[in-house]
């Protein structure tokens, strides 16, 4: 659910450069990335049990 | 006066052959991202291969580092906007998103990396989809920084409109990230997070 989430998420940053909206764009770029960090944060500590 | 006109209208061609080379680069740059893509779907329905946790994650950074190409295609009409300089931050994009996938594949190829480890899925040429993505990642990072090096000093105005084959190429790069939602939606069904390894699709 999450990963799909995320790749909607990418879907919605590429609509927002069809729409020009530039400040929309990089906060949205930002976010997608704040997001694949921290999933990957959470699958890289999952066996030592400090994920998120 | 004569050599002052000669040396700008040299100064002009150098712009406009650069402006070319800088939009050319950038379709390239989307079309070689999405032919990984399209390879890694390949594998996954065409091989019965299913993408572990690791594996989306390269996808969605590949993702995100084709949107910065995209973000200079879309908005590359004007040097700056909003303060921005558009090929800086385009390619900017394009860095922070493949230092964050290279971390990714690198992290994987280190847990494979013990003598005797056959590795995760099927090698591809050799090496597995992991350590392609991790070159992917490197290849972007070079190219991107030199394009953010050489960038021109004049912007030359493009055409308002989008031309078919930048219409075509950003509409199967938006097709592939709509795939890459329902796959992900498929394989993880109503779980929040994927299974570290998957074996069959949740959402089916």
């Amino acid at each position: 659910m999450i990963a799909s989430a995320i790749f909607l998420l990418l879907l919605l940053t590429l609509g927002s450069m069809f729409q020009k909206r530039v400040s929309l764009t990089i906060v949205l770029f930002l976010c997608s990335l704040l997001s694949i960090m921290l999933l990957f944060w959470h699958h890289a500590t999952d066996a030592l049990n400090i994920s998120l | 006066m004569s050599d002052t006109s000669d040396l700008h209208a040299s100064s002009t061609i150098r712009s406009i052959l650069w402006a070319r080379a800088e939009l050319i680069l950038c379709h390239v740059c989307i079309l070689g991202i999405c032919g990984v893509l399209i390879g890694a779907f390949v594998i996954q329905f065409a091989e019965g291969e299913m993408p572990c946790p690791l594996c989306l994650i390269q996808r969605m950074c590949m993702i995100l580092a084709a949107l910065g190409p995209a973000f200079v295609i879309l908005e590359g009409r004007s040097r700056f906007s909003h303060g921005f300089s558009i090929i800086g931050a385009g390619f900017g994009m394009s860095i922070l998103a493949a230092v964050g996938g290279m971390s990714v594949s690198a992290r994987q190829v280190l847990l494979h990396i013990a003598p005797g480890d056959p590795g995760y899925g099927t090698p591809v040429m050799g090496m597995h989809l992991y350590t392609w993505a991790l070159v992917v990642f490197i290849v972007v990072i070079v190219v991107s920084g030199a394009t953010v090096l050489f960038e021109p000093r004049i912007q030359l105005p493009r055409p308002t409109r989008l031309r078919w084959f930048t219409r075509c190429t950003l509409g199967l790069f938006a097709l592939i990230i709509a795939a890459n939602v329902v796959a992900a939606i498929l394989e993880a069904g109503p779980n929040l997070f994927l299974p570290d390894n998957p074996t069959e699709y949740l959402g089916l």
